[in-house]
C-alpha cells in the first residue's frame, strides 16, 4: 500500500457532513446575498482627496478578502465565563453612556431624494461632503486643504449606471456600471444583538475577528447618516468588543480632546473619541466629525 | 425564487463560472455555489481541523467567496479549486487545531475491528504503529507541502487544480508533491523495512 492510500484511508474517517451541520453557514451566507448591494461599505467611498487614513480604507477594498484571510479567533473574556478587564469594563460604560447621549439627538428620518451632509476635519484638511440619501442622485464633495478648494462631483447611481468622473470634472459622454451607495442605510437594526449580526454579515468578519468589525463600524461612523437609535446600538455593540482600551487624554482630528475608546487586532487598530463630559461623539483620531446633517439640496446647509 | 425558473439557462446545466457570473447581479444565484461544493469544502476542512471549526469557517469560505465573486476567473468552470484555495488559506489561521487535528487521530486510533484473535491484535498493533507514524509524518510537513499532499489526496485535485486553488505554478506544485511524498514515505519506511518499495524510496 502506497502513502497516497495510506493518507487516502485516514482521510475517510471524515464523513461529508449533514445538511444540518451546513445549515449555519447556508444561513450566513444567504443573509449576504440578500443584503442590498450597496450596503457594501467595502465598494468605493466617494472620495478622491484623502487624509493618509482614507486612503487606507481605499486599500481595504483591495485587500478585504485578504484580510478575511487573516480572521483571528478571539474569545472575549466575557463569552468564556472569565473575568471582564478593568479597562473593558470602563470602556463599556463609556460606550453605554455615549449611547445614551446618541439617543439625545432629534430624531431625523431622511427622505431618499435628500442628502446627507458632513463636514469633517483631519488636521488642516477640512471635508464637506454631500451624499445622496439613497444613492441615486449626484453630490459633491468640497474639500479644502491649504487655501485651496477642490471641487469633486459624485454621481450617483442610476439604473445601474453612473456618468464618469475624472479629474473633477464630469464626462457627459461616459458612463459605468455600479451600485447605489446610499448615505443612510434604511434597514439597519436598533437592536444591539441584531446590530452586531447584521455587521458580522456585512463585514464578512468571522465571529470574533475585531479588525473587520471595526473597520465597518468605522466607515459607518464616519460619512453615513445613521439615526439616534442605530448609533445607540452601535456603541453597544462597540461595548461588547474584547480587548478595548481606554483612552484619557485623546484628541479628535481636529485636536478637540475627549475619551478614546480603542481596540486592536492584528496590530491594526480603530479608536472613537467622545467628549468626557457628555458623551457625545466627537470623532476619531484622524478625523472629526464637525456637523452631520440632512438637506434638501447638495452645496446647502441647514 | 421563480427567478431561476425564468433563467434561460437552466440552472442545473449551469457551469459554475456561468453562475457565478449571474450571481454579480443576481446575489442570490450564488447559493447554488454553495448548494454544489459546501459539503466537500466542510468535509475538507473538518479532515485538517475538526468538525466545529469546519462549521465556522465553512461559512467563512463562502462569505469571502461570495464577497470576491465579482472578480473570480471565469475561464474556470469548476469553482472547487477557487473554494479550496480560500478554505486553505483560512486553515492557515488555525495552525494548531491542525496539529492537534493530527494528534487526536494519533491517540484515539481506529475503531478496532472483529474479535480479538492473536493475529487480530498484532494486525491492530501495526495499524496503529503505521497510523502514529502517519499522522505525526503530516504534521511534521512543512504547510505548504502538506496543503498540495491533502489537496491531492483528500480532495482529488489535479496538478493544475492545486496550482489553481493555491496560486502557485504547477511546477510547484509537482515539487511539493514529490517532497511531502518523500518525507511520508521515510516515516513510513522507518516502521516497516520489510516494505521494499519504502525502502527504495529512502535509499534510492
Amino acid at each position: 500500500m502506497d502513502d497516497i492510500q495510506l493518507i487516502q484511508e485516514l482521510g475517510q474517517e471524515t464523513p461529508l457532513p449533514t445538511s444540518d451541520r451546513l445549515a449555519q453557514a447556508r444561513d450566513r451566507l444567504a443573509s449576504a446575498m440578500a443584503a442590498p448591494p450597496s450596503t457594501d461599505v467595502r465598494t468605493v467611498r466617494p472620495a478622491r482627496r484623502r487624509s493618509t487614513w482614507r486612503l487606507a480604507w481605499t486599500g481595504f477594498a483591495a485587500t478585504a478578502s485578504a484580510a478575511l484571510a487573516v480572521a483571528v479567533y478571539v474569545l472575549a473574556p466575557d463569552q468564556v465565563g472569565g473575568e471582564v478587564p478593568a479597562a473593558n469594563a470602563e470602556a463599556a460604560q463609556v460606550l453605554h453612556q455615549a449611547a445614551a447621549a446618541a439617543l439625545r439627538v432629534p430624531d431625523v428620518e431622511p427622505r431618499a431624494n435628500q442628502f446627507v451632509y458632513v463636514k469633517s476635519q483631519s488636521g488642516g484638511e477640512i471635508r464637506q461632503i454631500w451624499r445622496s440619501v439613497d444613492g441615486t442622485r449626484d453630490g459633491l464633495l468640497l474639500d479644502q486643504v491649504g487655501g485651496r478648494t477642490e471641487q469633486i462631483p459624485l454621481p450617483g447611481c442610476r439604473n445601474g449606471r453612473r456618468a464618469v468622473e475624472k479629474g473633477g470634472q464630469v464626462d457627459p459622454t461616459r458612463t459605468e456600471p455600479c451600485v447605489p451607495e446610499p448615505a443612510y442605510i434604511q434597514d439597519l437594526p436598533t437592536d444591539a444583538d441584531a446590530l452586531s449580526a447584521y455587521l458580522t454579515a456585512h463585514s464578512g468578519a468571522a465571529p470574533g475577528d475585531t479588525n473587520a468589525l471595526g473597520k465597518y463600524i468605522l466607515t459607518l461612523v464616519d460619512e453615513s447618516y445613521l439615526r439616534p437609535n442605530a448609533r445607540a446600538a452601535l456603541f453597544d455593540v462597540v461595548a461588547g468588543m474584547p480587548n478595548l482600551t481606554v483612552v484619557e487624554n485623546a484628541t479628535d482630528g481636529s485636536g478637540r480632546p475627549g475619551i478614546g475608546i480603542g481596540w486592536s487586532s492584528d496590530g491594526k487598530s480603530g479608536q472613537l473619541v467622545f467628549d468626557a463630559n457628555t458623551h457625545a461623539f466627537l470623532g476619531m483620531p484622524e478625523s472629526a466629525i464637525l456637523t452631520v446633517d440632512i438637506v434638501d439640496r447638495v452645496g446647502t446647509q441647514n | 425564487m421563480n427567478r431561476a425558473r425564468q433563467d434561460p439557462i437552466p440552472v442545473d446545466a449551469a457551469d459554475d463560472a456561468a453562475v457565478i457570473k449571474q450571481s454579480v447581479r443576481e446575489p442570490e444565484r450564488f447559493g447554488i455555489i454553495f448548494d454544489r461544493h459546501a459539503a466537500h469544502i466542510h468535509r475538507y476542512l473538518a479532515r485538517r481541523l475538526n468538525a466545529e471549526l469546519a462549521d465556522d469557517l465553512v461559512g467563512e469560505t463562502f462569505l469571502t467567496a461570495f464577497d470576491s465573486r465579482k472578480r473570480y476567473d471565469l475561464t474556470r468552470q469548476d469553482a472547487r479549486p477557487w473554494l479550496y484555495g480560500i478554505a486553505t488559506n483560512l486553515s492557515r489561521r488555525h495552525h494548531r487545531a491542525e496539529l492537534s487535528a493530527y494528534r487526536l487521530r494519533h491517540a484515539l486510533g481506529p475503531e478496532p475491528t472483529g474479535p480479538s484473535h492473536a493475529d487480530q491484535v498484532a494486525d491492530d498493533v501495526t495499524a496503529q504503529a503505521l497510523r502514529s507514524v502517519l499522522t505525526t509524518a503530516l504534521s511534521e510537513l512543512s504547510d505548504g507541502d502538506r496543503d498540495v499532499l491533502l489537496l491531492i489526496a483528500w480532495e482529488q485535485l489535479s496538478y493544475d487544480e492545486v496550482a489553481a486553488a493555491l496560486a502557485i505554478p504547477i511546477g510547484t506544485v509537482r515539487s511539493r508533491l514529490h517532497r511531502a511524498r518523500q518525507q511520508v514515505q521515510k516515516s513510513i519506511g522507518h516502521t516497516n523495512p520489510s516494505n521494499i518499495a519504502e525502502e527504495k524510496v529512502r535509499h534510492g
